[in-house]
């Protein structure tokens, strides 16, 4: 048996309830990695430790807690499958690109339209965790009836995230494209592919200074010059 | 979500190490409730019970990474994270209100809404370890709740109870020893 294994084995109990300080509790851990013995005890007592957990009486956690939690891990979620272009923000040097909103068609207009009174609306602001605003975007119900599309926007430092969920599944080769758009000119900014429910998240470069909204459209290939018609399924005023 | 529902803890866990918002969500629709309730049970308001439940989960969302399921449930690695951010929390207080340990004054307010039949036999177990608590010598109830809930060092609860540091200890390990004879077997996992 290891030495100091006399006055470490009647710790086993305060170890497991948290009641050692912690400069203890790391030399109980030290002894317990040489001591098979203090080890088998541990790991059965653990059982009842762990039990006291259960033991409580059940009350049902405020919703407001689920909701700032998830804003914050939203906000934090990896990007996944989105490939980034070279970025060149249309400040001053894109004179090549379309004249924009020419293909927002009055039919797609209308067809945003029923989800307008959600869509645009601030949904959270100022959360204590995070600090980010969240904005609901607009889907075109006629391709995604089931689409939702929200911005969040961090207040200071980080990039802003644009979810989506219920959206198409994306035919082979295709892609969806995210675009930044000032009002007259649209600059692609990366593309992005969803899962089999839909849902993909995208991490929007270089901030959201000057861009006015945030779309995003179905593509053939990525890095093309101009949004390909019918035009964007989701738009997102920032 | 529905598929994600249907999973059990260690594969939505899976999802969650893979940076899925959506598993970490289904992970707190599951765990948020008994984890407030412990938070609640140890901090004794609500206020300080949600900063640690959130403290908590963003701690294993952030870390999530390093989550190995190698030992015990998913719901038994939540509730010792929970447990630790409480006692931390707990410990930040310069003022340490003896009764906190207490469960008097907590009413229980639940319950869920729909009894499942996991839900059903997370309350038979609730039942089978307040059993065992109910069965422990006064003695060593007291020091197991002080330390366990009430986030008190072995030495602050011999200065309580004017007993000596050794006594605690050996009333701690007697009483966890005999919580783990009436628990039986069947691991509490
Ligand atoms: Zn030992």
């Amino acid at each position: 048996m290891p030495r100091g294994h006399e006055e470490h084995q009647d710790n086993v109990g305060a170890y497991l309830l948290g009641a050692l300080p912690e400069l203890e509790a790391t030399a109980f851990e030290k002894h317990v990695m040489g001591c098979a013995d203090c080890r088998d005890e541990l790991e059965r007592l653990r059982v009842s430790a762990d039990a006291l957990a259960r033991a409580v009486p059940q009350v049902v956690a405020p919703g407001s807690l689920k909701a700032s939690l998830m804003d914050a891990v939203r906000a934090e979620a990896p990007v996944t499958a989105v490939r980034r272009f070279p970025i060149r923000l249309p400040r001053i040097d894109l004179p090549r690109i379309r004249p924009a909103m020419a293909w927002v068609s009055a039919a797609f207009l209308l067809a945003v339209g029923v989800l307008a009174g959600y869509a645009g609306s601030v949904l959270t602001s100022e959360d204590d965790a995070g600090n980010v605003r969240t904005v609901a975007g607009q889907v075109d119900a006629a391709r995604s009836p089931n689409g939702t599309a929200t911005l969040v926007i961090p207040e200071g430092e980080g990039d802003a995230t644009l979810r989506v969920n219920g959206m198409p599944k994306l035919a082979k080769g295709y892609l969806y494209e995210v675009w930044y758009s000032n009002g007259s000119r649209n600059t692609p900014v990366g593309t992005f592919t969803v899962d089999a429910d839909g849902t993909g998240v995208a991490a929007l470069p270089e901030g959201l200074e000057g861009v006015e909204q945030v779309m995003v459209t179905r593509e053939r290939a990525p890095g093309v010059k101009a949004p390909s018609p019918p035009g964007p399924l989701v738009t997102v005023k920032t | 979500m529905s598929r994600l529902t249907s999973l059990a803890d260690e594969e939505v866990m899976h999802a969650v190490q893979e940076g899925d918002a959506r598993a970490f969500e289904v992970l707190y629709d599951r765990h948020g409730g008994p984890s407030f309730s412990l938070a609640y049970r140890m901090a004794g308001n609500r206020v300080t019970a949600e900063d640690i439940v959130q403290d908590a989960f963003l701690s294993i969302w952030r870390s999530r990474e390093r989550y190995r399921g190698e030992r015990g449930s998913v719901r038994t690695w939540i509730l010792g994270i929970v447990h630790h951010r409480a006692i931390d929390a707990l410990r930040r207080n310069l003022v340490h209100d003896r009764r906190r340990a207490s469960s008097e004054g907590i009413e229980e307010r639940h319950e869920a809404r729909e009894l499942t039949d996991v839900e059903a036999a997370r309350r038979e177990e609730t039942r089978t370890v307040r059993a065992a608590l109910k069965e422990l010598p006064d003695d060593q109830l007291r020091v197991v709740e002080l330390a366990y809930y009430g986030g008190f060092t072995h030495t602050q609860i011999a200065d309580m109870l004017d007993a000596p540091v050794g006594t605690v200890k050996g009333r701690m390990r007697l009483g966890l020893a005999k919580m783990r004879r009436s628990l039986g077997e069947e691991a509490v996992a």
